[in-house]
Formats: structure tokens, C-alpha cells, sequence
């Protein structure tokens, strides 16, 4: 029992460590606004994350306690090049406006992913307490 | 925070370049005898400083580490020449030649950078505020 109390909030980490990894990219594409031929760079996570969680798992025929079972995909953000953005005249594709955007979404998301962790942990706070 | 700060410190610079072109947009004879000329900023990306070893597993690998001025050149365009014989450096002919700045391009350039400078400091206050978020976990 114990051993599954934290597989949700297990997620909300994965989630906020590619929010925040989406906010460093977001600040990297702003910082290189002015710089002749950069490409900007978003953060791939939402898809990966649905794949993995949809997908099913082959159990494997295990010999030893550390193999893996088949099919096990791995939930991490992955950092893309843009390409739905027009280069510029010194072949910089920085769109500022929707990075600007990117960025305000992405602190409104992570601000959510904090208050669903935080109301998971006073769950299980609540239950250690035994509701009192 | 620290790809934000190196983007502040470099458009804070670009406007010190901006500022001496401004400034020095009548100056006639520099320490070199010739008259000034206008200076570009030119920036690049800052690559990130991570071991090999880390570049293999990570994701960070793709996640640049900010901006940095890799060069301040000058303007090669010709200078502009202005008639005025009673002028110490003008020539036999009687022109000056004055720098090849243009105040109008200047202008936009601060713009341009100060507005950049706006846009950065909105990314610290975002990274700010998800810092300060993130400390309430567990209250």
C-alpha cells in the first residue's frame, strides 16, 4: 500500500521538471532574439507523457529482479527544434510574440501542476492524520 | 535565470554601443587621426558547458545556455562627406568627413534593444515566480 502513495505526485514531478525545463528553452529563445541564425527550440513532454501512460506493458519473463519488462516507455521531455516559425531576414526564426505567450501558458501550467501536488500531498497527510 | 541575465547583460551592452555611436556622431578625428566610424554589436549563442558524459543522457543537451556578444565591428560603409573649408580637417577640397552615423538608425536600434531588454526581464519575473510557487509545496 504504502509503495503506491506516491505514483500521482511521481507524475506531477515528471510534469514540472518539463515545465521548467520548457521555461529555461522559452528563456533561450528570448535571450537569442537578436542573434544572426539561431533556431529556436520548444519543449516535447504532453505527447510523450500520453504515449507512456496509454501504451500497454509486456511482462517479460523476469530471471532477476532488476530486468525490465518489454514496451516500458520512459517519460521524459525531449527539447525540439521549431520549424512553424518564419526565418527572418539573418535567419533567426524567434517568433517573440509567441514565445511570450509559450511563456505566460507555461507558468500558468506549472502554477496548476504546484496546486495539484500540494492538495495530493494534503491527502496523504489527511490519511496519516486519519482525517483528523 | 542565468540565460535571462546574460541575454540583460548583452542588450545593456549593445545600448552602450549604441550610446558611443550617438555620442560621437559629430566626432571628426578619433585617436587614430580618422574620423569615427559607427559600431555594429554582434551576438551569438552561448553554448552550454556540460560533460560529455551528461550530453549523452540528458535532455538538457538541446537547452542553450543564453546569448554573448562575440564581437564589436565597424561600420565599413562610407563616410559622409560635407563641405566646410573653414573646418581644421577638412581637405584640399574642402569637405569633412563625418561619421557614418545615421541618428535615425540609431534610434530604432535602442528601441529595439531596450524592448528586448523588456522581454527578458518578463522571463526573470516568470522564473521568479514559479521559484516562489514551487516553495509551497508541503505548507
Amino acid at each position: 500500500m504504502i509503495k503506491g502513495i506516491f505514483t500521482h505526485s511521481d507524475y506531477l514531478e515528471k510534469a514540472l521538471d518539463a515545465s521548467w525545463l520548457r521555461n529555461e528553452v522559452i528563456s533561450n529563445n528570448i535571450a537569442n532574439v537578436d542573434t544572426p541564425n539561431f533556431k529556436s527550440s520548444a519543449v516535447k513532454f504532453e505527447s510523450i507523457f500520453n504515449e507512456a501512460i496509454t501504451s500497454k506493458k509486456i511482462n517479460a519473463k523476469k530471471t532477476n529482479p532488476r530486468h525490465l519488462d518489454f514496451g516500458k516507455k520512459s517519460i521524459e521531455p525531449v527539447v525540439v527544434k521549431r520549424n512553424d516559425t518564419a526565418n527572418r531576414m539573418d535567419g533567426n526564426n524567434v517568433d517573440i510574440e509567441s514565445e511570450q505567450i509559450d511563456l505566460v501558458k507555461n507558468v500558468i501550467y506549472y502554477n496548476t501542476l504546484i496546486e495539484k501536488y500540494k492538495a495530493e500531498t494534503d491527502r496523504i497527510r489527511a490519511a496519516i492524520n486519519e482525517g483528523k | 535565470m542565468d540565460i535571462s541575465a546574460s541575454a540583460l547583460t548583452a542588450q545593456r551592452f549593445r545600448m552602450d554601443v549604441i550610446a558611443e555611436n550617438i555620442a560621437n556622431a559629430q566626432t571628426t578625428r578619433t585617436a587614430s587621426g580618422q574620423p569615427y566610424r559607427r559600431k555594429i554589436t554582434l551576438m551569438g549563442q552561448r553554448e552550454p558547458q556540460i560533460p560529455f558524459s551528461e550530453r549523452l543522457k540528458s535532455a538538457r543537451q538541446a537547452v542553450g545556455n543564453g546569448v554573448r556578444v562575440t564581437a564589436v565591428i565597424e561600420d565599413e560603409s562610407p563616410l559622409n562627406p560635407v563641405y566646410d573649408p573653414n573646418h581644421p580637417d577638412a581637405d584640399e577640397n574642402g569637405y569633412v568627413q563625418m561619421p557614418n552615423v545615421n541618428t535615425v538608425v540609431e534610434m530604432i536600434d535602442m528601441m529595439s534593444a531596450t524592448r528586448s531588454y523588456e522581454a527578458n526581464v518578463t522571463v526573470v519575473n516568470a522564473f521568479k515566480n514559479m521559484a516562489m510557487k514551487a516553495l509551497e509545496i508541503g505548507r
